[in-house]
């Protein structure tokens, strides 16, 4: 049972990671960009093409990380803001799941449709926690990485909005995009710069979590639609509230999975986080007056 | 008085279409199956302007009940399709009432949601659905003694089924629900003011979506004598919001359009279905951003320019 | 004046809605009596909309009771109340952008329709019977109005003043006993106006009563029976147009400035 819970947490900080780079954008956008999950995958690919070509994994995951950074500023500037500028918001999640599908695509058309998986970030034997306790927790590194990159994110994230004038600027643009634009703030940067992040976390998330995984085109979907769960189930617009969203929701998974297979552990998360939804619209750090109509 | 030679030649052409193509007939069959799914998508999204991205729970609802009734209990095949649209409907108008009322994104997410809990249902449940390999041995359609066997005979009971479709859609889309409808999409608290209750018209289009894509699954569980989860996947509820999309709401060309590209375009050629999913996301985007009216509304309106040009000539 | 039944179709007591610290409606009571035109004026901000929304359930209240005919209006949904007799238009022109004036004006008599999604869908013969009937109800509205050259116009399309009388029209559709109208005159010009007054006039006499919230003081004075001021959300002032117009606190609050007390002379 403690294994169970600790790999429903690993999950969980990976749906977490993913949550956190929607959650970025919805706050300044109000858009749900689930491409998101589109780019998650596609990191994890190109960080194994780059394990493959001999890049060590740690310097593969900073290429990825700042290649994601700019790929994503790069997709609002050419498609998402354009986009933007002409449509509402319902139009423009189809927008991102017409993106989700054409990544996936190009997904299928460069690295067919076998699984990939990659080499872990540090080599190393796992260790056991607290062996006399039902069993214990084994722990692969490759965990601890995740579990590290998740903290490390989440804390880089918190000073830059909380103790930097550029944060500053960002949480009064997610407050008021009105009054922030008239002040004189430039909202396109604004937009560009959380776009920019919420690259770096698909970055962190597929080439953190492709290692203990396989990954091909198709499981694209299930990871927009986790970080989509995650992200509303905690409250969109809210970090603290994304990463609660994510590991709750891995958890739930991971201990349904122990007793009803892996297929019907999804069928019963989505169950309890849509009735969690009905009873509780806004999500769990969430305010409640914009869900219902 | 002009428009019934328009529909006889019509009737015609889509009565000689598959002595016309030989050979396309099975894409002419899916497209009719996927077009009578859209076409009830539209009354929900095109005409009272809510998503549904869970379309795919009620193709299963149909296709499973079609062939779970006829394997197991083995029930006539007709009485297979009317029990679980009926039950689809059922299902749609509780989830309904409760869904509904959710905004944007959330009711989104919950649709969404519909359509992750359809695909592992049916994979997961392998008891009831056969899991993963799906339910095999499904007959034919049975109408009148006749069995409903071949590709033609699909299509034209497909035919008769997408044209009642239309007919019943447009019908709606020209009388007072239509109308409802049309309130409740551009202001629900304007149109309770005129004693429309939002929250029951919503329900009712999400029914009318639920039966025909219901009707749909069984069809398809009859048309390839099995069902599986990869035709009740995540990855066609998406598809199908995505053929609404781009050939555009409110018509029967937008939707025919749109089935027709997204299901054609992998026969164009062999090397071409690898880029697919690749151009189709592309076209999406692009559709999405600049015709508002999907494929068929940006067409109407180039015909309709090019129609004024030619008349003040 | 108006008949054997002179109780008031409408009365009000005591309504009081707080946002925050601030009350916006604060113990307002009126009554409203049948086919008379009853107008509620006041600065921005002295709650006149927010006391509409009351009435047709929009916002609840913290307190005070509506009886409408008999019902107590506070706890019908805003679906059932054109059933009742009661109809309501807003401060914005709220048509359907993508229907024609005809249907926009059809969709005010909707209550009194019975089919819908199988009867509409199949086309059955008391479905095409309504259609035909609703069409000729709102083609009688249009030529009411004077406006039936627009009756194949999209709402999207309609100038906005037509658009506004339009409304006006929609509900009269639905021939209410009441109407609640907020600011129908904001956006029209004079003649329009001129014309409005009369419409507003003629629907009264014919036997609707008419709650009007409106900006323009002289349009007002001259077409109503009674005027209910409000100021802060509180009663200030209620009665007939002259008195209202007499009343020192209303001079001194509202008419107060020039220009208003230049067209209450």
């Amino acid at each position: 049972m403690p294994q169970v819970v600790f790999g429903g947490l690993i999950d969980g900080c990976v749906y977490a990671l993913v949550a956190v780079g929607m959650s970025l954008v919805y706050s300044i956008t109000r858009v749900i960009n689930l491409a998101q999950g589109g780019f998650v995958v596609l990191a994890a690919l190109v960080t194994v093409a780059l394990q493959q070509a001999g890049v060590p994994p740690l310097l593969a995951l900073v290429v990825v990380l700042v290649g994601f950074a700019g790929l994503l500023a790069g997709v609002d500037r050419t498609v998402l803001r354009p986009a933007a500028r002409r449509i509402g918001n319902q139009r423009m999640l189809l927008v991102t799941v017409g993106l989700l599908q054409a990544i996936s695509g190009l997904l299928l058309v460069v690295w067919g449709n076998l699984p990939y998986t990659g080499r872990p970030f540090t080599a190393g034997p796992p260790w056991t926690v607290a062996p006399g306790f039902l069993g214990g927790v084994t722990v692969q590194p490759q965990q601890v990485w995740i579990v590290a990159l998740l903290l490390l994110a989440v804390l880089a994230l918190t000073v830059l909005l909380r103790h930097t004038d550029l944060g500053l600027t960002m949480r009064a643009t997610a407050s008021r995009p009105d009054a922030a634009r008239l002040v004189g703030v430039d909202t396109d940067r604004i937009r560009l710069i959380a776009f920019g992040l919420s690259g770096a976390m698909a970055a962190l998330a597929g080439a953190a979590v492709v290692p203990i995984t396989f990954l091909q085109f198709d499981t694209t979907t299930s990871y927009a639609v986790s970080g989509f769960v995650a992200a509303v189930l905690g409250g969109l617009g809210s970090i603290g509230g994304a990463v609660l969203g994510g590991l709750l929701l891995g958890v739930v998974e991971g201990v349904f999975s122990r007793y009803t297979g892996s297929s019907l552990a999804q069928v019963a998360a989505i169950v309890l986080l849509i009735g969690l939804l009905l009873v509780r619209p806004a999500g769990l750090l969430g305010r409640a007056e914009e869900v219902r109509r | 008085m002009n428009a019934s030679p328009r529909v006889l030649v019509l009737a015609v052409v889509l009565l000689a279409l598959p002595w016309l193509t030989p050979g396309w007939t099975e894409l002419l069959v899916i497209v009719e199956i996927f077009l009578l799914v859209v076409l009830g998508l539209d009354v929900l999204t095109g005409q009272a302007g809510q998503i549904s991205l869970g379309q795919t729970l009620f193709l299963a609802i149909g296709g499973y009940g079609a062939g779970l009734l006829t394997v197991r209990a083995g029930w006539p095949t007709w009485l297979a399709v009317v029990v679980p649209a009926l039950v689809a409907a059922a299902v749609a108008a509780v989830l309904g009432r409760a869904f509904l009322r959710l905004r944007g994104y959330y009711l989104a997410l919950a649709t969404l949601g519909l359509a992750v809990v359809t695909q592992a249902g049916a994979t997961g449940l392998t008891a009831v659905t056969g899991g993963p390999s799906g339910l095999v041995g499904v007959p034919s359609l049975s109408l009148f003694g006749l069995t409903v066997f071949s590709d033609r005979a699909n299509y034209y009971v497909l035919l008769v089924l997408c044209a009642l479709a239309a007919w019943f859609t447009a019908n709606l889309r020209r009388g007072q629900t239509g109308r409802a409808l049309a309130a409740v999409e551009h202001d629900p608290q304007a149109a309770a003011m005129l004693g429309i209750d939002p929250a029951r018209y919503r329900t009712g289009a999400f029914v009318v979506a639920a039966v025909a894509a219901s009707v749909a699954g069984s069809l398809y569980a009859y048309y390839l004598r099995f069902i599986s989860p990869d035709l009740v996947s995540v990855t066609v509820a998406l598809s199908i919001v995505i053929m609404l999309a781009l050939g555009g709401v409110r018509t029967v060309v937008g939707p025919l359009l749109g089935v027709a590209l997204l299901q054609g375009l992998p026969l164009v050629g062999q090397s071409f279905a690898l880029w697919q999913p690749l151009v189709a996301g592309l076209v999406l985007v692009l559709v999405l951003t600049y015709l508002p009216g999907g494929l068929w509304g940006g067409l109407r309106g180039l015909l309709g320019r090019a129609g004024e040009r030619a008349g003040v000539r | 004046m108006t008949g054997p039944d002179d109780r008031p179709v409408l009365t009000a007591i005591g309504l009081t809605r707080r946002f925050g610290g601030v009350t916006a409606v604060d113990g307002v009571g009126f009554t409203v009596a049948p086919a008379s035109i009853r107008a509620v004026i006041g600065p921005n901000g002295a709650g006149k909309t927010t006391l509409l929304d009351l009435i047709t359930g929009f916002t609840r209240p913290d307190a005070g009771t509506v009886d409408f005919l008999g019902h107590d209006v506070l706890k019908l949904p805003p679906h059932r109340l054109p059933a009742i007799g009661l109809m309501r238009t807003f401060q914005s022109a709220r048509l359907v952008p993508r229907l024609t004036a005809r249907e926009n004006v059809m969709l005010g008599a909707h209550h009194l329709t019975r089919s819908r999604f199988l009867a509409d869908g199949l086309r059955l013969p008391r479905a095409r019977r309504e259609q035909r009937a609703l069409a000729e109800r709102a083609d009688a509205v249009l030529d009411f109005l004077d406006l039936r050259r627009y009756a194949d116009t999209a709402g999207a399309d309609l100038p906005t003043g037509v658009a506004r009388l339009l409304e006006v029209g929609r509900a009269l559709a639905g021939a209410p006993t009441l109407l609640l109208l907020d600011e129908p005159a904001a956006g029209l010009d004079g003649t329009e106006t001129r014309e409005l007054a009369g419409v507003l006039r003629g629907v009264a006499a014919a036997g609707t009563a008419i709650v009007l919230i409106e900006h323009d003081v002289e349009l007002v004075m001259s077409i109503s029976d009674e005027v209910l001021v409000l100021d802060a959300g509180a009663v200030l002032a209620d009665g007939p147009p002259a008195e209202v117009r007499a009343d020192p606190a209303v001079l001194a609050a509202y008419l107060g400035s020039a220009a208003p007390a230049e067209e209450a002379r």
